[in-house]
């Protein structure tokens, strides 16, 4: 092996130019709601500009035979992975968050539908994305998303609204990351505009 | 491409939308990750390719091939964020 090839060998694979089934259904959530609405409603899911590249939203595809709906995993630099893996009980993610000490509200948003009203609160802090991607090898265990307690200030709340699609094997689940300041709606699902 | 889905997209035919969307948006992105290098970036501007072809969709010709090479022209020009875009308009 010569220096060029062992040197190779240290860097790190470059990363694939693939968009995961979630990030796919996240993408096309985006894009069709931004052409359905009118006036434009804040983007649910920036994934804006490259700073904001590690706390982008993140979805991915979801597998799943029986078991829990939902895992919750700290992880050693303070964020926590969450894991979808049935489109139900989202009271129980939002309880297990809370035990966590991260203010959370958790909707489950199925394809076609939408939160009503929107927005759903007049006082989203802007700029604030909690939510990142998985490591490869958590990915490799099912969809799931990392989220950044520490960006949800005193006072304030997270706002995770986690769009699904499917069930069971084929479920897919993306997610809208936003931090609110101040009081927020409950969310009625209702059809959102073909 | 069918000569119908075009000029379903023509009219605003949302249904049409999506469904270029599902055929062209995994291109799309490769090719604006290959812009960027940039998952994030990537998506932003497959985001914003579409929400440009929707924008000119009145430019699709009745008949034509695929629409990819509009699309992908489309993203190399799309804006890729604060530090400029790659835009030469």
């Amino acid at each position: 092996m010569n220096d060029r090839d062992e040197l190779a060998g240290l860097l790190s694979p470059a990363p694939r130019p693939h968009l995961s089934p979630g990030r796919f259904l996240l993408l096309k959530e985006r894009v069709m709601s931004d052409i359905t609405t009118t006036p434009r409603r804040p983007r649910l899911v920036p994934v804006a500009v490259a700073a904001v590249a590690a706390a982008a939203a993140t979805a991915a595809a979801v597998f799943l035979g029986t078991g829990p709906a939902y895992a919750v995993t700290d992880n050693p630099d303070g964020t926590i992975t969450v894991k979808i893996y049935q489109a139900e009980d989202p009271e129980g993610l939002q309880a297990e968050l809370r035990a966590r000490g991260f203010n959370a509200i958790v909707d489950y948003v199925p394809e076609g539908k939408k939160c009503s009203p929107q927005p759903r609160s007049t006082t989203w802090v802007e700029g604030v994305r909690l939510a990142g991607p998985q490591s490869e090898a958590e990915e490799d265990g099912g969809a799931g998303f990392r989220l950044d307690p520490s960006k949800v200030g005193p006072g304030q709340v997270a706002v995770l609204e986690f769009m699904v699609k499917g069930s069971g094997l084929t479920l897919q689940a993306g997610i809208s990351d936003r931090v609110s300041a101040g009081p927020v709606a409950e969310c009625t699902l209702v059809d959102r505009a073909p | 491409m069918d000569p119908s889905l075009r000029a379903r997209l023509r009219d605003g035919d949302h249904a049409a939308f999506a469904l270029l969307f599902d055929e062209f948006a995994r291109q799309v992105y490769a090719h604006a990750f290959r812009l960027t290098g940039d998952r994030a970036m990537a998506e932003d501007v497959t985001a914003a390719t579409f929400g440009l072809a929707w924008r000119s969709r009145r430019k699709i010709k009745p008949d034509g091939d695929s629409l990819r090479p509009w699309l992908l022209g489309i993203a190399t020009n799309a804006p890729r964020g604060p530090r400029g875009p790659a835009r030469r308009d």
